[in-house]
């Protein structure tokens, strides 16, 4: 069709539009509103997104990790016997390349207190180095950041509410009178005191409540005032760190990796030779010599390399004799509770300082580490992690520091390899919610699907008219298509600067949800968000979508038109 | 004034001989050893059992029928109604779980081993550990106690190796009938971990068996699980078939 | 060489077939039931006739005039409209023959309410992609011959019926067709007013040479006719030239 019959087409479509301005108001004002809903989703979540990282970068990973090979690996067990040794030289070599490190071991237990007991993630550390790195210790709530040469520690908020340690946020009374009674010890001004922190606690639980909890009269539940000064929580802690309230114990188990001296000759026809790699067989045939007398089979490997080749070897093959497991337990004080942004360092975490763990008085370390932490020296809060700290960048700085290739056994892990799970689920939570937007948005479409039956039904006689004066089918459904182009676009363009006004305020000011993520607790919303909650631009998204629309109303109008250009045109002309 | 002529020196040899040759020879920390870990040795074993787990006032009674050869082989299935159909399997070093409601055979390895077992005070790992301690352990006798009007011999056990599982054991030897009365077990630091007491002690076939004894872990509180056997028969001809992973599943 | 035409049918000297229906048969299915609407309809229109095909209602006649206006296929027969054998053409090349070649006029005026009254007219012109002076002029010319000049910007819902049956002969003819079918062009106008419609396509069948083909039961437009053709049942009964 020529030019001049385009024109009249859209014409005739843009007139039609204007004829029925009630129609065309609602169905672009239902289109509008799916797009605005769509681009305000997706920016919000993507805003999401970027903190959560951001939370994951500044107060769980940092940029990188050095570690061995092996433990990344399986490093969802926590191997902690894959360690390495000599860190200091590394942390040395990067730091004169212009990067901080942190040395750290990590290792699983459980953690005792008075009131109970849980499970833990210990990670020892250097308390100086974790600062250069990682920015959850200015998060301490209540106490202190423990300190070096002692056997203290600081753990999640989680954790210590759980295991009553700490100063207790929601106690019931009787709790409260307890903990009262021991920590004021009779001094009346320090019993009124404790109790002037407290308050009857809200107990509807909040936007998000569960469960409202049921009110028991004399065991209510109190909590803790939220203008609570720092001074006075300070002063509150000394009261209840002098109690034992702060006592605990650390059970943990030390996994030493260690050729058997000797092997059972059950645990070596059942266990090891079945489990071993062909080509280990024969290595770990040749170390070790059967001992008829005694009835075991004994080492007699010297070689101190080979024996780490069978030790490798019988690790691969996830034969239990290689990995010993000694029982510890270790008496420690609480000195702070960390509430940090992020929910990790916030749950059942614990972190205590790596010297003392060195010898048998604590989990034998000597020397060894699980990991490195490492950081640009001046990098943003704000910003991830960029090329230059990419885990290629790193391992060539730490190599021109060292002025050495780094250990075989060794290398550098990027965060992001490091939480590929994490970024899995990060993608499912965003689809989920993009998937219901979309919906949203076909379902309006339906809307102008149905508004442009109803124009087709209504104008029967006027397309039969015009099929009469020659106007093919395929003009037919392009004129169509080209009004329900029009509506979509329409309603698109509105939706898009619609969704751009509600983003511009997300975007720069955000939307404080303390009080909703408060009630959740602090691992309801399934991201590692702050109490803040920010958007992104998500220009792509927001032409796209309004591109998707129109190209989407328009698609609308196929179907009916080509239904009326099938009936016959007698028929059309003769419609009432 | 005892002066050292011959006939005083060859007076003080004879008796000294003599108090020697008659005196009860004090057994040595590690014949005392050896004994507890020969004590229980049968060549098959059956009998019915109970396991009454005591923790946080609750109380759970769980019955069960076992069949052992050696000290390398058992097996135990589970009769009350909440556990009936659990099955438990050690042969070669490793232990086998059959959950009913998985209907699945589960082998216990790794970090698993270090769990309780039912509920128990008992993890997988102590139920399947039972290496000699005379040869993991350094013993030396720490002196005497009475337990429960027993006469004692106290022995403190420091491990060979730094690699193991409980660094220090202290153990409580009948020194009648070398009964072992109790052992405690310790962590690294010194710190108390787990304790068994023996309850009673009954003669079979000729040899003394702990047939009602409890272990507590120290770590829970207020918790302790008591073992009790019952019919036990000693040496009886086991079929193989016992002892099977197709035993677990049937 | 259409000119050249034109003037010898005007001067009655030359005589061209711009219809040509051989045994035409047209069934319709009608609640499951079939309609026989046409049983076997011979009839042949040459350019520059005035004629009417009359009959009651149910009789066929508006169903001939769609099929030779190629609005609808027919079931069995051949119907060849100037030149080209309908039956054997497809949608869109029917499409095109109606563009190029047919003019129609209905009794419900069917006009484009949201264009203008030129716009109406010229829309045919558009479709075939003439250009925009072009159509400017002719559409004037037509305006003229219709007496509607004044009207050209006003939309079809303010207009009188008269004035929107004039727009359809306007639009009908501005691309010069060589057949203009009118189904009971005046079955909604008045007496008066279907007259003055009927001069005025008289008079324009005589200044173009367009063949005019109606179906009607009017009388008034059955004198008007040069020919009558009676029809009954889906069948001519009879034909006459006066």
């Amino acid at each position: 069709m020529s030019l001049n019959g385009i024109w009249e087409l859209k014409k005739i479509a843009l007139r039609n539009l204007a004829r029925h301005k009630v129609k065309t108001v609602l169905t672009s004002a239902a289109i509008m509103i799916s797009v605005a809903v769509y681009i305000f989703m997706s920016s919000w979540l993507g805003g999401m997104a970027v903190e959560s990282r951001r939370n994951i970068v500044n107060y769980d990973m940092s940029a990188a990790k050095l570690q061995t090979k092996l433990y990344f690996e399986r490093k969802d067990e926590l191997p902690s016997y894959e360690n390495f040794k000599n860190w200091e030289r590394y942390r040395d070599a990067l730091n004169r390349e212009g990067f901080n490190a942190a040395p750290r071991f990590v290792f699983n237990g459980t953690l005792f207190s008075n009131s109970g007991s849980a499970p833990m993630r210990f990670n020892a550390v250097d308390p100086a180095a974790e600062k250069s790195v990682l920015h959850y210790a200015s998060y301490v709530d209540f106490g202190r950041y423990p300190q070096n040469g002692m056997f203290e520690l600081a753990i999640g908020t989680t954790a210590a509410e759980k295991l009553r340690v700490g100063i207790p946020t929601r106690p019931r009374r009787l709790e409260l009178e307890e903990l009262i009674r021991q920590a004021a010890q009779s001094d009346t001004p320090n019993e009124e005191f404790i109790r002037s922190l407290y308050e009857t606690a809200n107990m509807s639980g909040g936007l998000f409540n569960v469960a409202a909890e049921t009110h028991i009269a004399g065991n209510e539940r109190m909590a803790l005032k939220r203008n609570v000064s720092r001074g006075d929580l300070d002063r509150l802690w000394e009261l209840i760190a002098a109690t034992d309230r702060n006592n605990v114990r650390i059970n943990a188990v030390i996994d030493i990796k260690a050729v058997p001296e000797t092997i059972r000759p059950t645990l070596w026809e059942g266990e090891l030779m079945t489990s071993l790699r062909e080509e280990d067989k024969e290595l770990v045939e040749a170390a070790y010599t059967y001992e008829e007398f005694i009835g075991v089979y004994l080492l007699t490997e010297e070689d101190e390399a080979r024996k780490d080749q069978i030790l490798s070897a019988m690790i691969r093959a996830g034969f239990r004799g290689a990995v010993r497991h000694v029982n510890q337990l270790v008496d420690a004080v609480v000195v702070g509770v960390i509430n940090s942004p992020d929910p990790v360092p916030n749950g059942n975490i614990g972190y205590i300082p790596i010297d003392v763990l060195q010898d048998e008085s604590g989990m034998m370390l000597e020397g060894a580490v699980t990991e490195l932490l490492i950081r640009r020296k001046d990098a943003p809060y704000t910003e991830l992690p960029g090329a230059d700290e990419s885990s290629k960048a790193i391992a060539a700085a730490l190599e021109r520091g060292l002025g050495e290739p780094l250990p075989d056994y060794l290398a550098v892990f990027f965060w992001m390899d490091y939480m590929k799970d994490y970024l899995g689920y990060e993608a499912l939570q965003t689809t989920a919610p993009q998937v219901l937007a979309a919906l949203l948005l076909f379902i309006s479409f339906l809307g102008i699907s149905n508004t442009i039956l109803l124009a087709v039904l209504e104008r029967t006689k006027e397309i039969g008219m015009m099929r009469a004066l020659g106007m093919t089918d395929r003009q037919m459904i392009t004129a169509y298509m080209l009004e329900a182009g029009f509506l979509g676009f329409i309603g698109s363009v509105l939706g898009m600067i619609l969704g751009c006004i509600v983003n511009y305020p997300m975007v720069e000011y955000g939307l404080n949800i303390s009080a909703m993520a408060d009630s959740l607790g602090n691992s309801g919303v399934g991201f590692r968000v702050t109490a803040i909650m920010r958007s992104v631009w998500n220009i792509p998204v927001i032409f796209g979508s309004g591109i998707t629309a129109t190209v989407l109303a328009s698609f609308m109008a196929y179907f009916p038109t080509r239904r009326a250009v099938k009936m016959p045109i007698t028929d059309s002309l003769r419609f009432e | 004034m005892f002066q050292i002529t011959k006939k005083n020196v060859s007076i003080s040899v004879l008796t000294l001989l003599i108090a020697v040759a008659t005196a009860t020879p004090a057994p040595t920390a590690e014949e005392l050893l050896r004994r507890v870990d020969n004590n229980e040795v049968y060549n098959t074993i059956e009998y019915e059992g109970e396991m009454i787990i005591e923790h946080n006032n609750r109380r759970f009674v769980k019955t069960m029928k076992a069949w052992g050869r050696g000290n390398t082989h058992s097996f135990i299935e589970f009769l009350n109604p909440e556990d009936r159909g659990t099955r438990y399997l050690r042969r070669d070093g490793r232990l086998f779980v059959f959950s009913p409601d998985m209907e699945d055979v589960m082998l216990i390895s790794g970090h698993m081993l270090r769990e309780s077992m039912m509920g128990s005070d008992m993890s997988y790992e102590d139920a399947i550990n039972n290496e000699p301690l005379a040869d993991r352990y350094d013993a030396v006798i720490a002196g005497s106690e009475t337990l429960n009007g027993r006469e004692a011999w106290v022995l403190d056990l420091t491990a060979r190796r730094r690699t193991e599982s409980y660094p220090k054991r202290k153990l409580w030897i009948d020194k009648e009938n070398g009964d072992l009365l109790r052992y405690e077990l310790f962590a690294l630091s010194g710190a108390r971990l787990k304790e068994f007491n023996l309850l009673r002690a009954e003669v079979i076939d000729g040899r003394r068996f702990p047939v009602e004894s409890e272990v507590r872990d120290l770590l829970r509180r207020n918790s302790k699980t008591t073992f009790i056997m019952r019919n036990v028969v000693l040496d009886k001809p086991l079929p193989d078939a016992i002892f099977s992973q197709r035993n677990l599943k049937r | 060489m259409r000119e050249i035409h034109r003037i010898l049918v005007i001067k009655g000297v030359y005589r061209m077939v711009v219809i040509k229906a051989e045994n035409v048969t047209k069934d319709y299915a009608l609640d499951g039931q079939v309609v026989n609407a046409l049983r076997g309809v011979s009839l042949e229109f040459g350019s520059g006739e005035f004629s009417a095909i009359a009959g009651p209602s149910g009789s066929g006649k508006s169903t001939f005039l769609h099929l030779a206006g190629c609005l609808d296929t027919i079931t069995g027969g051949t119907m060849t409209v100037d030149g080209a054998d309908a039956g054997k053409m497809s949608k869109q090349e029917l499409a095109l023959l109606r563009r190029n070649k047919i003019g129609f006029i209905f009794q419900a005026y069917n006009l484009i309410p949201v264009l203008s009254v030129e716009e109406n007219i010229s829309f045919p012109l558009t479709l075939l992609g003439i250009n925009k002076k072009e159509i400017k002029e002719r559409t004037a010319k037509v305006l003229k011959e219709v007496g509607l000049a004044d009207m050209a910007k006003r939309r079809p819902k303010e207009m009188s019926g008269g004035q929107q049956q004039r727009v359809a002969i306007a639009r009908a003819l501005i691309k010069k067709p060589a057949i203009i079918l009118a189904d009971e062009p005046t079955a909604n106008l008045d007496s008066t007013i279907g007259r003055e419609i009927l001069e005025l396509m008289v008079a324009l069948n005589k200044s173009e040479g367009t063949t005019f083909i109606f179906s009607t039961h009017d009388t008034m437009v059955m004198d008007y006719a040069r020919r009558l053709i009676r029809i009954r049942d889906g069948q001519i009964e009879s034909d006459v030239v006066k």
